[in-house]
């Protein structure tokens, strides 16, 4: 017993001590950004928005960013949120649909601007995008994967059957591909899938499509991205293009894709949190869905893969080398 | 304050999933892998259940699946003869198929907004304030399991699963069926940690397939916490300190991510030498001991 008084102890003054050193830094603005984990797109997003807030002019003696990444684990979530609470910061920062969820339901009164919530009114954050009603607004990044397919009838007019590779336990990648085979289904298209639970999978899913299909298309999947240049490079081996959902996904060896780079999405969060800051009620800042897209394509992969693309459609992307 | 009441208030409901990893871990002295799944299993069913007007009937539910899932790792373990680690992993990722059918293929449930117990017990105790309203269900909760762990574990049932996890030769030469007690076992044991995925998911407000990423070393890990302060002697005492091992983790995660020295990437090292430090505090404490009595010994001499 005397041990637990001890330890229980110890650990008040410790926490004290930082409850302590959070009090002092009053006068500027604190800002708690929440990340579910560490991957590329989410931390391009923070960055995006980081730095855009900076040149709106909250330079770093005005705002201050007190960045939590869960690091995966769903257990911390709850911690964290708690903690952003409890140092009372002026308003967080959420990037993907858990921390979003967790941080909304502690009730606090605390702002809250989302990131990358493919379906901000299914997830229970917002009842209607253009009017926020729950003291929480942002941006949605639904990839537009209509115009995906149309891009690769362009580029790759051949392409019949496409392979899917996906994680099963992510809520943004199963709406993307949902969308997916709806369209492939109605414009008569045909597709096989392979499903991983984990980034260590990828290898063989991808190998169990090569030579079933005509070309990969992967959603935006965190788990399947950090296992991206093993996609492309046995797609490169066999030569089918691969179509990605992000401009990250490009620059790691994927063919082409329709994006909005995260970075912009980040700036666009960053624009609507100044509008708050400014003085508009989060109410009057609807959610939106970006839409603003661009093409990206990946030509040392164009040339792998013996594509050769039309001079139009070239001067209208952004290429990547 | 609301980080040191959330810890509490965290503490409690995983001590339900560090009493369950108790259970499989020390009394039944078997390492079971399974809490992953079934973790998530409790978080998806109470989430299914919440949402068609039935939270308190979630936590039941969840809790009988839990023992099913568990009862399925015993089968394999004993009646099938697979290794006992390889059973856990076998079951735990047969449900993460099951968890998405019970979430209806989807990877994520949104509870906001839903009549969790939370929100009717917010309304019924109107003036007091939601963070006591949280503590008090977790409190309640962990007490009322641990009441009834410690019951169970005086049966003549709970006697002779502890006696299996002891000698299981011994228990056969009895003629009890120390295959059943077994299932038995693990089955109450994954009941608890469903139960515990059960309270979390009312309590976050959102089911999600990868809930109980991580979740075994977190039981784990309030399980020799709880050791480190209480010592091992008997099953009460084992499963009440299993909750304050519980609590007392959420209190140092709590401390690693208040701590602003460090970059946050640093978290989970943080936690992780922490947890060592205060692992390390009895034997550090048993080697000063001896360093006195043999200066005291060459003292004398």
């Amino acid at each position: 017993m005397k041990k637990l008084i001890a330890i229980l102890s110890a650990l008040i003054l410790v926490l004290s001590f930082a409850v302590s050193a959070n009090a002092e830094a009053a006068k500027t603005y604190t800002v708690g950004i929440i990340q579910m984990a560490d991957n590329g797109a989410f931390t391009d997003m923070r960055e995006g928005y980081i730095a855009r807030m900076r040149e709106l002019g909250y330079t770093e003696d005005k705002m201050t960013f007190d960045y939590q990444n869960a690091q995966g684990d769903m257990s911390n979530l709850a911690s964290i949120c708690q903690a952003m609470i409890d140092k009372k910061v002026d308003y967080v920062v959420t990037i993907a649909t858990p921390p979003s969820q967790a941080f909304l339901n502690m009730g606090s009164d605390i702002p809250m601007f989302f990131l990358s919530v493919s379906n901000p009114v299914g997830a229970g954050i917002i009842t209607d995008m253009a009017k926020p009603d729950k003291n929480a607004t942002g941006t949605s990044n639904a990839i537009p994967v209509e115009e995906m397919f149309k891009l690769s009838a362009k580029l790759t007019p051949n392409v019949k059957t496409y392979g899917l590779i996906y994680c099963t336990s992510e809520v943004n990648s199963m709406t993307t591909i949902t969308k997916a085979k709806a369209y492939m289904d109605a414009n008569g298209l045909k597709y096989v899938e392979a499903v991983v639970t984990n980034s260590g999978e990828v290898q063989q899913a991808v190998q169990s499509l090569i030579g079933r299909v005509d070309a990969i298309f992967v959603p935006n999947d965190s788990v399947v991205q950090t296992a991206l240049t093993v996609v492309a490079d046995a797609a490169k081996e066999a030569k089918i293009p691969v179509y990605g959902s992000s401009a990250v996904m490009v620059a790691s060896g994927a063919f082409a894709t329709i994006s909005i780079s995260d970075t912009q999405i980040g700036q666009m969060t960053a624009e609507m949190s100044n509008q708050y800051l400014k003085g508009t009620a989060i109410a009057d800042i609807p959610a939106v869905v970006v839409s603003d897209f661009t093409m990206v394509i990946n030509k040392t992969t164009a040339e792998a893969i013996g594509v050769t693309i039309a001079d139009d459609i070239l001067s209208t992307a952004k290429i990547i080398e | 304050m609301t980080l040191f009441l959330g810890s509490l208030q965290l503490g409690l409901m995983y001590g339900l999933l560090a009493m369950g990893v108790f259970i499989s871990f020390r009394i039944l002295n078997t390492p079971d892998l399974t809490a992953e799944g079934s973790f998530t299993l409790g978080v998806a069913v109470s989430a299914m259940v919440t949402l068609a007007g039935a939270p308190y009937l979630g936590l039941l539910a969840a809790f009988l699946c839990g023992m099913a899932a568990g009862g399925v790792t015993g089968l394999l373990q004993t009646k099938v003869g697979i290794h006992p680690i390889l059973a856990g992993i076998l079951t735990m990722s047969g449900l993460y198929t099951i968890n998405l059918a019970v979430m209806g293929a989807s990877s994520n449930v949104s509870l906001i907004g839903k009549e969790t117990l939370f929100q009717q017990l917010f309304a019924k105790l109107a003036p007091l304030p939601k963070d006591i309203v949280k503590l008090m269900v977790g409190a309640v909760l962990a007490l009322l399991v641990l009441g009834l762990l410690i019951w169970f574990f005086k049966t003549h049932l709970g006697l002779c699963i502890r006696a299996t996890g002891n000698n299981e030769a011994m228990v056969r030469s009895s003629s009890i069926n120390a295959s059943g007690m077994k299932i038995m076992g693990l089955a109450v044991s994954n009941g608890c940690i469903a139960l515990s995925g059960a309270i979390v998911a009312q309590y976050q407000g959102y089911a999600d397939i990868s809930s109980g990423i991580g979740i075994l070393v977190v039981g784990l890990a309030s399980v020799i916490i709880g050791e480190a302060v209480f010592g091992r002697r008997s099953v009460t005492l084992g499963l009440v300190s299993a909750i304050v091992g519980s609590v007392l983790y959420r209190i140092i995660i709590s401390l690693a991510l208040s701590s602003n020295v460090f970059p946050t990437y640093f978290l989970k090292l943080i936690s992780a030498v922490i947890v060592a430090v205060a692992l390390s505090i009895p034997t550090l404490k048993g080697e000063l001991n001896k360093a006195r009595i043999r200066r005291e010994g060459r003292n004398r001499a």
